[in-house]
């Protein structure tokens, strides 16, 4: 150990060495990005040719502190501002690179809260769209991805009303209060690509839309205004319904009611309001607590999927038909609300059928619990699929009945 | 014996713990799974583990032959002085071979996860520098360093699998052995070549101090590496699926990823990243100490730091050019590894066990 | 099994006293036995004084007494003790009996009579002035106590809420007084050695006979007695000749300036060296763990003092990596922070022109000149120190846009958390550390920083203080002292000394002391 010195010699230098030669390899400096939070994807063409065309939201900080600086005095917040910076490029990643022609900063993906799918996507680039998504270092299993039917482009330039940027609202949308209503199915990429991997699953995908907000349509037409033509800069984001694909291909849509009924199959529903009518009167029960099992049986020699879904609710507003709950009662209501659930459920299993693929994932359940019957079905599995008998049974309970007797 | 250092059994078992560990557990479930599908925890669990316990087997009945010296200083005793001189260095070329795949497989991960546009060379440069000076201090200092290291590295991961257990879902085991056995056997093809790196006490045997406790390390070791590497595979296929998992090049990283508690507990990818790349140094110090102690006794040189240096250079070398390229490397660890690793950790320390006990060979004068 | 050995361990605890078979055995009437057993018992002890004389002037009677330096008050001693005793002309008709010295010779407030060796032993280590007279086999214990008139300072640089407030001074004998009055023992060993040829600097080492590895002592005199310089003023200067590894970062002695702290290392088996002209004394050997303790971790309840532990800890890594993870996490991983963060960072940074790595060094670096100005400043301008620090630093910099105000937030977190490290010489080597790791996490992000981490960990890992690793007993890893590491235990769980540096005596209580209520029956309780 007599050459101590030297070692430590040698590691300063190495240190050193360091920093001269590699100083400006991978570093960037926090105000040479900015950081995307929003993705949108769209196909464009252009002279023919297929283009990917890729907006992203950004936050434009440099405006922020030069607006912080002028507006100290109390005006406009210091948080910059939001817009949609759109490149193309002939891949995703060129188009992503290409950002750098028009741009002094780099753009980082690694905040990407939302990806936003335009239905300009089809199945050939669909596959493309998912491998970026997953090669990307920085884009996360964990972010979200809603389908749009329209441009996505347009999407993102929607009117954030809470948050700063409209892709923050879609997230918390989706994950804090999505569960609240129960009428988006939350996907993000993994779910995705796990959705899209697994033999006998199909793709759904939550639906964004741009919608009006109530008030200022009211306004607007009290104003006498043209009302159907405000740009997406006015619009707010909604989410609901969902978007249904058939391997890479977007089939059509589900709205909320069937939504909910899907959700309650796929064992996703975590509470919401299921309004229910009763002697002519219409009722809240707020269900919480609901879970679904999924047996696949033969019947004969029909294959016939039973599901069962439990929840437990409570009667969160009624009118004035009942004025005392007796056990009695709530066994009629314990009965629409089965109806009801049922009803949802059945909705969806239809316009499933109808667009002939297997959102719920049957085809994935009997794998995994008749792997046998399986190995006979699944080559025919997508053609027999919209032949396949569902059979719903709703057990719902209900609690309490809130501050009323 | 050129490292004069003595360490006890724990040290030995967490070390050899750690050699078998620090970058299979981070790469061999994805392999494992896609071979054996939802599966491959079973593979793992059985198949590996007997493997295992067949090299420590082996190894162990060796080197306690010859209680006082390292494998590459008795090996000219037994097959005579010429082949073993040869031998022997083959054997330093192949562990500097397997340290330079450890080295490639390490910085081809920090340089595909996070520091894209730095040279490959430069970080295999600083992984072999850090491994280097580990190497250079001593086995008893390796050891030291073991023991901290497995304390952070057991936390780490069971901090994640603790944490993306809500994510779990229960139907991606199933269904079991759904094509029989035979994946089952494949699956562990890969993940049994590392749990065969315990072949190392070849290397490390005589530094234990209490020998008589030399099996509760070897099998020890296998019984750990088998638990760890199962309880992750199984995480993984319980949250991501074998479909998903088996695209994903590094799952576990994807895993760590993939935590998230109540939007508040999320982005702790470093937990991964920070046992990752101590884990890869450490292995690689104890790699190289092994390779530098085999080349000095080869070449019967006193001092085995000159040589390790030596090692240090080729290793990194060979990290270039055989592991060059990704593919390349995926190529090695698909289709050669497991007969290279077979042969290294079971076949070639078998024969000469056989040969040993045909020709009564024993460690003269050694209790 | 285990508690059998246990048994045997702690009826080891009196060894040395009854291995000379004394413990009841009375005085000897030879005067030249006593001294020799005394001076055996108590050796080496260099503060153990002894005065030979010669009592009466006809029939002269030899005796001897024994006082330990530094806890005599020499005016007594001489006035009222010697004085009387050589002034004795001539002894009553039945020659010289202790009663008569006793009633009529000396004018001492506190004088006993001891007959047997273990009220010796025990009232000479505790300060007592013992007198042995020729032919007599009983011996008279004189209270010639230092009444502590002088102030004995507080130690300034390792202050305690609860605990003792009393420190080392300058003066050597003081020092070993003080710390003889916390182990009042035969078993301390005080040995006296000198260094320097021309300041003859005075050196004590200081251990527990017994408890101590006794090749400890012996390396800690040969390194000591090796040294061939003029002088050294201070202990830092013997601490540089005495390190195993030289050319370390890292300070492998500890020194303190609290008695207390000495005394219970002593106690855990460890070596002191008091010197002369310094309240410093150094701590030998030492791991990284012990300079992480702080001696009101004993003081305070167990629950928080573990609390403070952890605390400790953390605050530890934090000032050796935050801000080389600051570094790192906005210039390379700009993923790992929460999305909201980033954006208010990278706002905040909008207007910093220099890099993450500048912006770093420039704070870090105007603070460790503020605290050294600090330091050397007359106390008169501290005020005015502070204030330009905390203004020019905190606020002018960031409205000026040099640095952003997550810069500041982390270099005085950094700061912060750099004193909550109990010993200076390791807060030290991190302050040194953390600019090697800003420089590698500015290069190679994380990676660098775990690389360096890994070769850190890797160099403790091999360096030893006087044999015992540094690490221990994290690495090599030794479960039972880790009872006080990141946590400390009861006092009452506390059954062992380090295992590495207290092995001759491993046990320091008895086990099973857990304390409880009384039975029902004992406290009176109607049944």
């Amino acid at each position: 150990m007599r050459n101590r010195p030297l070692i430590l010699i040698l590691l300063l230098l190495f240190v050193f060495m360091n920093m001269t030669l590699s100083g400006c390899w991978n570093r960037r400096e926090v105000q040479q990005i900015i950081i995307g939070t929003g993705l949108g994807i769209d196909i464009v063409h252009l002279d023919g040719k297929v283009q990917y065309r890729l907006s992203v939201l950004v936050l434009q900080t440099a405006q922020a502190t030069t607006t912080g600086d002028t507006t100290q005095m109390g005006g406009q917040a210091s948080v910059g501002t939001a817009r949609v910076i759109s490149s193309q490029g002939d891949t995703l990643y060129d188009a992503v690179r290409n950002w750098n022609l028009r741009s002094s900063r780099q753009l980082f993906l690694g905040h990407t809260l939302i990806i936003v799918l335009g239905d300009s996507i089809t199945p050939e680039e669909f596959g493309q769209v998912l491998d970026f998504i997953n090669r990307h270092k920085d884009i996360r299993f964990r972010t979200l991805v809603v389908a749009y039917n329209g441009k996505a482009e347009e999407a993102l330039q929607a009117h954030p009303e809470f948050e700063s940027l409209a892709s923050m609202e879609i997230q918390q949308l989706i994950l804090q209060n999505g569960p609240r209503v129960s009428k988006i199915g939350a996907v993000n990429v993994f779910q995705m690509t796990y959705d899209l991997l697994t033999p006998g699953r199909q793709l759904v995908l939550p639906r964004l839309q741009l919608v009006t907000p109530p008030e200022s349509l009211s306004q607007s037409l009290s104003s006498e205004d043209k009302s159907d033509d405000i740009g997406p800069q006015n619009k707010v984001v909604q989410v609901d319904g969902s978007s249904l694909f058939k391997g890479y291909q977007q089939v059509g849509w589900m709205n909320d009611y069937e939504t909910q009924g899907m959700l309650f199959i796929k064992n996703q529903f975590r509470g919401g309001i299921i309004p229910v009518s009763l002697l002519g009167q219409n009722y809240s029960i707020l269900l919480s607590k609901a879970s679904s099992e999924i047996k696949p049986e033969y019947n004969g020699d029909r294959l016939v999927i039973n599901v069962k879904v439990k929840a437990t609710g409570a009667i969160q507003e009624g009118g004035s038909e009942i004025n005392e709950i007796t056990p009695q009662n709530i066994r009629q209501f314990e009965q629409a609300l089965n109806q009801e659930v049922t009803h949802r459920c059945n909705a969806a299993i239809s316009k499933s059928h109808k667009l002939d693929t297997d959102v719920f994932g049957f085809g994935d359940k009997i794998h995994r619990v008749e792997p046998e019957m399986w190995k006979n079905i699944s080559e025919q599995w997508d053609e027999i699929y919209s032949g396949v008998e569902v059979r719903i049974s709703s057990d719902c309970h209900i609690e309490h009945y809130g501050l009323v007797k | 014996m050129l490292d004069k250092g003595r360490i006890n059994s724990i040290q030995l078992l967490l070390l050899l713990v750690m050699a078998e560990l620090a970058t299979s557990l981070f790469t061999v479930p994805s392999r494992a799974i896609m071979a054996a599908g939802p599966d491959s925890w079973i593979s793992l669990l059985v198949v590996t583990g007997l493997y295992g316990l067949l090299v420590a087997w082996v190894t162990l009945t060796l080197s306690q032959r010859f209680p006082t010296r390292v494998f590459t200083e008795y090996l000219p005793d037994i097959v005579g002085r010429v082949p073993g001189k040869i031998l022997t260095a083959i054997f330093a070329i192949l562990l500097m071979h397997i340290s330079g795949g450890i080295l490639s497989q390490g910085s081809a991960f920090v340089h595909i996860a996070f520091l894209r546009e730095t040279p490959s060379l430069l970080l295999d440069m600083v992984f072999m520098g850090a491994a280097f000076y580990g190497a250079y201090l001593g086995i008893e200092v390796i050891a030291r360093h073991t023991v901290l290291l497995f304390a952070f590295f057991t936390v780490s991961v069971l901090v994640v699998v603790l944490l993306v257990l809500p994510d779990v879902n229960i139907d991606n085991f199933l269904p079991v052995l759904e094509n029989g056995y035979m994946p089952v056997i494949l699956g562990a093809k890969d993940a049994s070549a590392w749990r065969g790196e315990v072949f190392l006490i070849l290397m490390f045997y005589p530094y234990l101090n209490l020998k008589q406790e030399a099996s509760k390390a070897a099998y020890g070791t296998i019984i750990i590496a088998v638990v760890f590497s199962t309880l992750i595979t199984m995480t993984v296929i319980g949250v991501f699926g074998s479909e998903v998992a088996s695209t994903q090049l590094y799952t576990v990283f994807k895993l760590a990823r993939y935590i998230s508690i109540a939007q508040f507990i999320e982005r702790i990818d470093i937990l991964i990243v920070i046992i990752w790349i101590a884990g890869v140094i450490l292995k690689l110090a104890i790699f190289q100490h092994a390779a530098g102690i085999a080349a000095a006794t080869t070449l019967g040189v006193k001092n085995y730091r000159w040589p390790l240096l030596g090692s240090a250079i080729i290793s990194t070398a060979m990290a270039l050019i055989f592991f060059g390229n990704q593919a390349q490397f995926d190529y090695f660890f698909d289709k050669i590894w497991p007969l290279y690793a077979y042969s290294i950790e079971l076949f070639f320390p078998a024969l000469i066990l056989i040969l040993a006990l045909l020709l009564n060979k024993k460690g003269v004068n050694e209790s | 099994m285990r508690k059998l050995s246990r048994k045997t361990q702690t009826s080891e605890m009196d060894v040395d006293l009854n291995s000379y078979q004394l413990e009841n055995k009375p005085i000897s009437a030879s005067l030249k036995e006593n001294i020799a057993i005394v001076q055996n018992i108590f050796n080496p002890c260099d503060d153990l004084h002894l005065r030979e004389f010669v009592i009466g002037q006809e029939h002269p009677v030899s005796a001897a007494i024994f006082f330990i330096d530094p806890a005599t008050n020499y005016d007594i001693l001489q006035r009222d003790v010697m004085e009387p005793l050589l002034s004795i002309m001539d002894f009553p008709p039945e020659g010289i009996t202790i009663n008569w010295l006793m009633k009529e010779k000396l004018p001492m407030g506190k004088v006993l009579a001891g007959q047997q060796w273990s009220d010796v032993i025990k009232n000479i280590s505790s300060g007592l002035a013992g007198l042995f007279i020729d032919g007599l086999n009983t011996m008279v214990l004189i209270s010639v106590f230092e009444n502590n008139s002088r102030s004995i300072p507080e130690p300034s640089s390792e202050t305690v809420t609860r605990g003792p407030q009393d420190g080392f001074t300058e003066d050597i004998r003081r020092n070993t007084a003080l710390l003889r009055k916390r182990l009042h023992t035969p078993r301390l060993a005080i040995k006296q050695l000198e260094v320097g040829e021309i300041t003859r600097t005075r050196v004590n080492l200081v251990y527990l006979k017994g408890i101590i590895n006794e090749n400890l002592v012996t390396e800690i005199e040969e390194r000591i007695n090796r040294i061939k310089i003029d002088g050294i003023v201070s202990d830092g200067q013997l601490e540089e000749f005495l390190r195993d590894s030289p050319w370390s970062l890292i300070s492998t002695v500890n020194s303190t300036e609290r008695p207390d702290v000495l005394a219970a290392a002593l106690l855990e088996g460890r070596a002191g060296l008091i010197f002369d002209n310094t309240p410093f004394c150094l701590i030998i050997p030492v791991t990284m763990v012990n300079l992480l303790q702080s001696p009101e971790d004993y003081y305070d309840n167990y629950w928080f003092s573990s609390f403070i532990r952890l605390l400790r800890w953390s605050a530890f890594f934090t000032s050796l990596l935050a801000p080389a993870l600051y570094i790192a996490v906005t210039t390379f991983h700009q993923e790992l922070l929460p999305t909201q963060l980033l954006l208010s960072i990278i706002i905040s940074r909008e207007k910093v022109p220099f890099p993450g790595l500048v912006e770093a060094l420039v704070m870090e670096m105007s603070f460790e000149i503020l605290r050294e100005a600090g330091v050397r400043l007359p106390r008169a301008f501290g005020q005015t120190i502070s204030i330009v620090g905390a203004i020019v630093i905190g606020q002018a910099a960031v409205s000026a846009g040099l640095v952003s105000p997550a810069m500041v937030v982390v270099v005085s977190l950094t700061a912060i958390s750099s004193f909550s490290t109990p010993s200076l010489s390791l807060a030290n080597s991190v302050r040194i550390l953390r600019f090697i790791f800003m420089l590698l996490a500015a290069s190679l992000g994380l990676f660098g920083i775990m690389v360096l981490l890994s070769v850190l960990v890797f160099y403790l890992c091999s360096v030893r203080s006087f044999g015992i690793p540094y690490l221990s007993p994290l690495a090599p890893v030794s479960f039972s002292d880790l009872k006080d590491v990141f946590i400390r235990v009861p006092v009452w769980m506390m059954d062992k000394r380090p295992r590495l540096m207290g092995r001759n005596d491993l046990l320091r209580q008895a086990s099973g002391q857990k304390p409880g209520p009384p039975p029902p029956e004992e406290r009176g309780e109607e049944k």
